[in-house]
């Protein structure tokens, strides 16, 4: 049977072919891992977090600990609840304390949002600024105009937003090394 | 940890077995954390409540593409169809404004009857007509989560006419729908504008309610003139997310459509009228599914939906209700098993008008059970067993199993292969239809065929035999080869009769034609993907796609095919994207589609006939994100030629016409 390739064709075909086998070299694959969503977020929260500083009034003895605010969280953050605690930030080990809208978040490093509390964090946003909590939640900050990250999945990633005046506003520094990896929000 | 949820609607669950929950389960939380911010922004969402699983697609012993939701935003597609154009193995060809023709392996037609396509787990494929009308599934493309394509036989677990190859459109939970979304799109070929709203009820259910309209613009004909079609469609659609316990979702979905479509009529000589019609759509349709998670994971699923089309002035009616129940087992460590069981009624109503008449199967059952074990052989070689038993009143009774083995060569590569028998789906319009049209003159005489069903048309059948190997290399390549062989027995064609001096109609020569089982064919094809991320903010993928069809006649005399192969044998594919900084991006296709094999480009008489020409299609645009919640994206679609034409003549009946050069302007607004 005659190749029903044209020349061209069969051109475009063997050069697909060999750069095909020329990348086919022995030697590590590239890393393509995957883990569940909540467990993605968790992580790059810390990560995210070790990469912030807060202001030395939340760095004091009064705060011993790491503390990680769930706010409305629903069994999805139960997840994240699990895998965020027992971990350190600036060897300060990680507690989780769930709160309320009423509830002071004074003693707050992070404020992990659930998606039914959108408007409650714009709510709460002066008394969040003031004691530097960084706000955080799966919505994008094109919604959550108030929160400092965001770290929405979009297609198959997770991706991380950052609002930088959000963060100014909370004295909040966030190294350089994040934001190269972030989507910076105005 | 939560593994799998909301996953019922996946193909890549079904296909996978309850493997990919231990899989997954076997990810050590430790060192997750341990992985770097680079890594953790590339790594790809496995498991989640609301993402389907991606990177077992690497341990699935199938041919499975996936559009993701980051794709489509990268697309200049405003449709479903415009999408599948990136998946090598699918041919998508544009009609007229609002009719595609869009199969996968071939066949293709606007009847294209051996692929099912799902959305959220409801079948929508048409009983009726065979095929997919996909101006009934057109929504607003913002809202779909993913596109998983699997390209092969599907039946053993999907059913009758899964059988080239199957298309699942998952929409993004309410989840992550929250806040107000506002899109429009205009250019000078359509208009569609949409708006959504999702919130949140307490901490545990979301909800998301949307509208949308769309205005497609009539295209042009050979003279250049505006011709018959265009189209105009409003909807409206919703979605409840409710986490019930830890353990149990329950997700209704449901949406109305109605529109109008202009469609040129297959005429009848005595019939002196007019040539254009409007013909309306509409319809519906309420999900309601329940997901368990305990032991083991089950799912039971009901949906009703309504369909009113009218088609070449022949109108159906269709009311579907159906059950279907899944439950996956892990018997032994050794063997996952998935099993399910189904049960469809539809309810007919046809009209006919202008002599295209169709006999209503007034009531059709469907019935089906279906079994899939998983069967670990080694620590590097898995067989999956499966069949689907099903009997209906289309169809009859159908078995339908499948045989595929994967081997997992390194944890990067893995190779594939498949055996299965599938049949597709017997429609009503094969079984009832009665249709007199003109196709030429004979003599000075209109020439006439008086196309009448056939009760006894049997199911088509095809054996397939596939084989893939993928993986992926260095570079932040991967690769996904698969090729296939096809053996297709009891294609529906038209065997034709002694022509006739009529005067039914006026002076006449009529030709009674009728449906049967009258050829088999051997089809073919390799297709390759390739996507490649060089930078982190640069998207490259790749397709080439190769096939061939050899048909041979089983029936004596003038017999001709109804779905002839009309695909092309190259296909060439080339899309990139570069994320620029200070909020811009710029995408691109090239798509390089050769001549339609086996298809017929005009009804006009002229000699010799042609087939529809090979073309090159360029979308390029560029999307700029104005402060945080504004988007602009502009660009054009076809960009190298004012028009080129992508198929035929659409069931020997009405000439597709040319699609043009589009230039579009998009605006989206997120609050």
């Amino acid at each position: 049977m005659r190749l029903p390739l044209s020349t061209n064709r069969a051109r475009l075909l063997a050069l697909t072919l060999t750069a095909t086998l020329a990348l086919l070299r022995p030697g590590c694959a590239a890393a393509q891992s995957s883990a569940d969503e909540s467990g993605i977020r968790a992580a790059m929260l810390l990560n995210i977090a070790r990469f912030v500083d807060w202001p030395a009034s939340k760095l004091d003895e009064q705060h011993p600990q790491f503390v990680i605010c769930l706010l409305a969280s629903d069994p999805v953050d139960a997840a994240t609840e699990k895998l965020l605690s027992h971990q350190t930030v600036d060897s300060r080990p990680t507690v989780i304390r769930r709160v309320g809208a009423n509830d002071s978040v004074e003693p707050c490093h992070v404020l992990y949002a659930g998606v039914a509390s959108r408007k409650t964090v714009g709510r709460m946003r002066s008394e969040l600024e003031r004691a530097s909590v960084l706000t955080v939640s799966e919505l994008s900050n094109k919604v959550a105009a108030d929160q400092v990250l965001g770290l929405p999945a979009i297609g198959d990633h997770v991706h991380i937003e950052i609002n930088l005046q959000a963060a100014q506003r909370a004295g909040l520094h966030i190294s350089s090394r994040i934001l190269r990896l972030a989507t910076v929000t105005p | 940890m939560r593994t799998i949820s909301g996953c019922r609607g996946s193909l890549v669950l079904l296909l996978c077995g309850v493997a990919m929950v231990a899989g997954a389960q076997q990810q050590d939380p430790d060192a997750l954390f341990r992985s770097s911010l680079e890594d953790l922004t590339e790594m790809k969402i496995s498991a989640s409540s609301f993402a389907r699983k991606t990177e077992e697609i690497e341990r699935t012993p199938a041919a499975i593409t996936v559009i993701t939701s980051e794709q489509i935003a990268r697309s200049a597609a405003t449709n479903i169809p415009d999408l599948l154009r990136m998946v090598p193995g699918v041919q998508v060809a544009q009609m007229n404004a609002a009719t595609w023709a869009v199969s996968v392996r071939g066949f293709n037609n606007q009847f294209a009857n051996k692929v099912l396509v799902m959305v959220d787990g409801r079948t929508v494929y048409s009983e009726t007509f065979s095929g997919v009308n996909w101006d009934e599934i057109d929504l607003p493309i913002r809202d779909i989560e993913r596109i998983e394509i699997v390209r092969g036989p599907g039946a053993s677990v999907w059913g009758t006419n899964a059988v080239n190859g199957v298309i699942n459109i998952l929409t993004k939970p309410a989840r992550r729908t929250i806040g107000v979304d506002v899109g429009a799109k205009v250019s000078n070929i359509m208009a569609r504008g949409s708006v959504r709203y999702g919130g949140a009820l307490g901490t545990s259910a979301e909800f998301n309610l949307g509208v949308t309209g769309v205005y497609r613009r009539a295209l042009l004909d050979d003279a250049g003139q505006r011709a018959f079609d265009g189209q105009r469609q409003m909807r409206i659609s919703g979605r409840l997310d409710w986490r019930r316990t830890a353990q149990d979702e329950v997700e209704f979905t449901g949406d109305l459509y109605r529109g109008s479509m202009r469609t040129e009529l297959a005429q009848p000589p005595a019939f002196s009228g007019k040539a254009n019609e409007d013909e309306a759509l509409h319809g519906g349709f309420l999900l309601g599914r329940w997901t368990h998670r305990g032991a083991t994971e089950s799912g039971l699923q009901a949906y009703y939906s309504r369909q009113y089309r009218q088609v070449y002035a022949a109108a159906g009616l269709v009311d579907t209700y159906d059950v279907d129940f899944q439950d996956h087992v892990k018997l032994s460590p050794s063997h996952d098993v998935v099993w399910g069981a189904k049960y469809r009624f539809t309810a007919d109503l046809c009209s006919s008008a202008n002599r295209v008449t169709m006999q209503c199967s007034y009531f059709n059952h469907l019935g089906a059970l279906f079994v899939q074990d998983e069967i670990r052989l080694s620590s590097k070689l898995t067989a999956t067993l499966g069949s689907k038993v099903q009997d209906g009143s289309l169809s009859g009774f159908q078995v339908q199993p499948s045989a595929r083995l994967l081997w997992t060569v390194t944890p990067h590569q893995t190779l594939w292969a498949a055996a299965s028998h599938s049949a597709a789906a017997t429609s009503i319009g094969q079984t009832g239809i009665d249709a007199d049209q003109i196709v030429g003159s004979a003599n000075g005489l209109p020439l006439i065929v008086l196309l009448d069903g056939n009760s006894a048309i049997k199911a088509e059948f095809v054996e397939s035999y596939e084989g893939g190997w993928r993986g992926t290399l260095p570079h932040h390549v991967s690769f996904d080869l698969a090729s296939y062989f096809n053996h297709n027995t009891r294609l529906n064609s038209l065997q034709s009769g002694t022509p006739a001096f009529s005067t039914e109609y006026g002076p006449s020569i009529v030709i009674p034609t009728t449906l049967v089982n009258g050829y088999r064919a051997n089809t073919a094809g390799v297709e390759l993907g390739l996507a490649w991320k060089p930078l982190p903010t640069v998207d490259v993928a790749a397709g080439y796609t190769w096939m061939q069809a050899h048909l041979h006649q089983t029936l004596a005399g003038p017999v001709s095919i109804e779905n002839p192969w009309s695909s092309p044998r190259n296909v060439e594919t080339l899309s990139a994207s570069w994320a620029a900084p200070r909020g811009w991006r710029v995408s691109g296709f090239l798509q390089n589609v050769g001549k339609l094999s086996g298809s017929v480009l005009t009804r006009s008489s002229a000699a010799p006939p042609r087939e529809v020409p090979d073309y090159t299609r360029l979308d390029l645009h560029v999307t700029h994100a104005l402060a945080r919640r504004f988007e602009l994206d502009g660009g054009a679609t076809n960009l190298l030629r004012s028009w080129h034409r992508e198929f035929g003549v659409n069931a020997g009946m009405v000439d597709s016409l040319d699609v043009a050069r589009a230039f579009f302007l998009k605006a989206s607004v997120v609050f």
